[in-house]
């Protein structure tokens, strides 16, 4: 039998014929030309000619990584379910469709109506990692706005910047109207139907961020004023014009009833991470002394395994994905896991879903669970050992031990695995070159372990792939105060390591020193660094996160033509009294408490996990002070 | 098992997606409509697909095959086809539909298939060039597990064709072959951009 199904499934379409033109004979020159297309199955198409206010939402890099990013889709589907926004998404242009549309003059569009983003009410950035920083200038820059805050006069286009990166957005904060500090779910709509009002009444920029400074969790970096000393660090940052004095960062109190997308739009072509991905809480209970995120995101909230049930079922059924990501800072401290994964699997085994855990903790790992959810899928293994001594790990706080590395090791082999990750640091503060043998040792007592295991098949070898990433002090974390390594001492250390692993079976890798010193200039940079992030991004910098497009010198001569040295912001070891460029920025964890940290961390003596005990970094006064961590939960 | 066959169309701004990214695309909307489709067995399994004839990215399609297996669950459903052919249409991105389907097709032999090319040429110069000039255009291939570039010639190929005059230029319908000998519009594409002539846009109207 033959036949045609019934017609009907018509989607309203409006698309900018103008740029829909220009774009059509550029399309099939550029590679992966549906990253510009839009068209993905549950994007959400509204007219936006007839909507209260429009919002380009922007991603700084390009559609396959933006698209794998879950803050997005969140922040997408809750702007688009106010009846009043239109919101689009934004990517950062591959090399070659930029260059084709500077050439054929086409501004910066967004995906779904192909509407340019000048013409937008609002244009946020998401921002997760310091080397997009030039990315944001030239996505302003190539929609045909000026990148200078103070150079934009009008209300609308307003720019607003958030994500991780926004705890510290000083070397960004010139070319933001506003920045959303924390979490994003309701502050994004209540500054947007602000917006809405002020463009109602005409008012000016002025008046309108005077009022947006009010929203708590607004950060409006014009408001503020600072003051160096003649040593070039911070003497004081002054609110003026009713802004507060510190901007505390937005928390979501109760995950299970906050929105969360009931579907996503679902790339047509490939990106990094192609899955469903569902949180299971937020912050983090470990305390190991360089993670920004385990401090930036407490206190710890989780999500009811009901909840995380729920997302994931409804994500599933919308989109046809066929695996599951299930995601948080340390998965294996998830108190509902035996329960979730019970729900998970009374219907993920019988409709094919996958569900992926990473993140988990070597003295925590959850056998059991693995192996339940392995009879879909095998996936990956890795270590995050971080430091290759126990005295090295204790000044970090990473509190695991070698008996625990090798026991997951050994149980990792005997269920017929070959292969495992291990992830280290080097340029840790106390670091000494018996801390880096200690890598190869590990990492060499580990691929023996294979050997011993009876579970092990004949023939084939093991395959251990060492990571060793630069450490990168961050703000907000008791490592705040530390100097990273020089970037030859750096390469002195990549150096030895590679000297010490003989084996072809482990397999090393850095990542790019330059990169690292960038990032670690920027992240703890102040606002004279702006006049650096734009003379690097005018000189030719963009795409920095990308290694083969990392302009180093570009950068080095941008740092010298504003007189600054990235050392400063990088490798200098700060006093305790200092006055730093993001201390008017409260993320929860008090100063005092980070001090603490770091004092201890000198004298090699680690800090229980917070579940053990409350080491009070006072986080959770931001939730009246409630913290998931604290109830015995 | 049940064999099923359904015939979609590929068109508007869909044209820029792969032929993997198809298959992603029809993965996904046969799993988000819950199509009772027989599963690959083994360590990954995949809804069993099959729609061998690709097309090149920029090409547009009318009516490409899309054969799949139903389970036995299924197989005595006489409405089955028409009943995975509504639900999978629901289920696709912008430019993808589903046009058709058929219970238990016959295998399919294609030899040929039919293109519509407009392009930005006057109709009388686009006539003498694939009269006149030898038309050529380079692929690569595999040669000996190496890979290799060969220069395919495409003269011979063209002779079941008319040109026409159209807005902006002119319009080409070419019967090309496909299958196991295939000629891909993207090579006619290359011949004729080496002639000056540049293609606007290449719809395949059927597969024979």
């Amino acid at each position: 039998m033959r036949g045609s199904p019934v017609p009907g499934r018509r989607r309203f379409m409006y698309r900018n014929t103008e740029i829909l033109q220009k774009i059509l004979p550029i399309l099939p020159e550029v590679q992966k030309p549906a990253s510009y297309t839009g068209g993905e199955r549950n994007s959400e198409v509204k007219d936006i000619r007839s909507c209260e206010l429009s919002y380009a939402l922007c991603f700084p890099d390009f559609y396959d990584i933006g698209m794998s990013h879950l803050g997005i889709k969140i922040l997408y589907s809750i702007a688009n379910s106010d009846e009043r926004f239109v919101c689009e998404r934004v990517f950062a242009p591959r090399p070659d469709m930029e260059d084709a549309m500077r050439r054929n003059g086409v501004p910066l569009f967004s995906l779904e109506s192909l509407t340019p983003v000048a013409d937008f009410d609002a244009i946020g950035f998401s921002m997760q990692y310091e080397p997009c920083y030039t990315n944001v200038l030239n996505m302003l820059d190539l929609a045909g706005l000026p990148v200078y805050a103070k150079d934009r006069t009008s209300l609308t286009p307003l720019v607003v910047g958030g994500g991780p990166c926004a705890v510290n957005p000083e070397p960004v904060a010139p070319f933001f109207d506003a920045l959303l500090i924390g979490e994003g779910e309701e502050v994004q709509g209540e500054l947007l139907s602000l917006l809405a009002l002020h463009k109602k009444l005409g008012s000016s920029k002025e008046t309108f961020l005077r009022e947006a400074a009010r929203i708590p969790g607004v950060y409006v970096p014009s408001l503020y004023e600072v003051s160096y000393n003649p040593d070039g660090t911070v003497k004081y940052v002054a609110a003026t014009g009713g802004a507060p004095e510190k901007v505390t960062k937005r928390v979501i109190a109760d995950l299970d009833g906050v929105a969360f997308p009931k579907k996503v739009a679902v790339p047509m072509t490939e990106v990094v991470f192609d899955r469903a991905t569902v949180e299971l809480f937020r912050g983090c209970t470990r305390g190991c002394r360089f993670c920004q995120a385990g401090f930036i995101y407490r206190p710890i909230r989780e999500k009811s395994a009901a909840t995380v049930d729920r997302d994931c079922r409804e994500l599933i059924r919308s989109t046809g994905y066929d695996e599951i990501s299930l995601c948080s800072l340390s998965s294996s401290d998830y108190t509902q896991m035996p329960e979730l994964i019970d729900r998970l699997l009374s219907w993920t085994i019988d409709e094919k879903v996958n569900v992926a855990l990473p993140s988990l903790r070597v003295d925590n790992f959850p056998e059991e669970t693995i192996r339940k959810l392995s009879a879909v899928r095998k996936s990956g293994l890795t270590f995050a050992c971080e430091a290759g001594t126990q005295r090295l790990r204790d000044v970090i706080n990473k509190n695991i031990t070698e008996d625990e590395i090798m026991l997951a090791a050994e149980k990792a082999f005997s269920d017929g695995r070959s292969s495992v990750k291990m992830y280290f640091m080097l340029g840790l503060p106390t670091e000494t070159d018996e801390d880096i043998a200690a890598i190869a040792r590990l990492a060499q007592a580990v691929c023996d372990k294979y050997y011993q295991s009876p579970a092990r098949k004949p023939g084939k070898n093991v395959s251990v792939s060492v990571s060793a990433a630069s450490f990168v002090p961050k703000p907000f974390t008791p490592f705040q105060w530390e100097a990273q390594d020089v970037p030859e001492e750096l390469a002195r250390k990549t150096a030895l390591l590679k000297s010490l692993v003989r084996s072809r079976k482990i397999s090393l890798g850095f990542n790019e020193v330059d990169m690292s010193l960038l990032e670690a200039a920027l992240a703890r940079g102040d606002r004279r660094t702006s006049a650096v992030v734009y003379d690097a991004w005018r000189s030719g910098c963009k795409y920095d996160s990308w290694s083969d497009w990392l302009k180093t010198d570009l950068w080095l001569a941008a740092f010298k033509k504003n007189g600054l040295d990235p050392a400063f912001y990088a490798s200098r070891q700060r006093p305790y009294d200092e006055v730093f460029p993001w201390d008017h920025i409260d993320v929860g964890v008090r100063k005092e408490f980070l001090i603490a940290e770091n004092e201890k961390a000198h004298r090699a003596v680690s800090t229980p996990q917070c579940r053990v005990k409350c080491a009070g970094c006072g986080a959770n006064r931001l939730c009246g002070g409630k913290c998931d961590a604290l109830e015995g939960k | 098992m049940k064999h099923v066959r359904l015939w979609f169309s590929k068109t508007g701004l869909a044209v820029f997606t792969s032929h993997l990214d198809t298959q992603r695309v029809f993965t996904r909307a046969l799993r988000e409509a819950g199509a009772d489709i027989w599963y690959t067995e083994g360590f990954n399994p995949r809804p069993y697909m099959s729609f061998p004839y690709p097309l090149p990215l920029g090409v547009a399609a009318l009516r490409e095959p899309l054969d799949l297996k139903l389970n036995d669950s299924s197989a005595s459903d006489p409405d089955a086809a028409k009943k995975t052919a509504d639900a999978v249409g629901r289920c696709l991105p912008e430019g993808f539909e589903i046009v058709g389907y058929e219970n238990d097709p016959e295998d399919l032999t294609v030899t040929g298939a039919e293109y519509v090319f407009m392009t930005d040429a006057g109709e009388k110069e686009l006539g003498r060039i694939l009269s006149e000039e030898k038309l050529s255009a380079e692929k690569s291939a595999k040669s000996g597990g190496k890979k290799v570039i060969k220069t395919v010639e495409l003269t011979p190929c063209l002779t079941d064709r008319t040109v026409s005059d159209a807005p902006g230029g002119s319009r080409l319908d070419i019967s090309l072959p496909c299958g196991a000998v295939n000629v891909s519009p993207a090579l006619l594409i290359d011949a004729l951009r080496g002639f000056g002539v540049r293609t606007l846009s290449v719809v395949r109207t059927r597969i024979f």
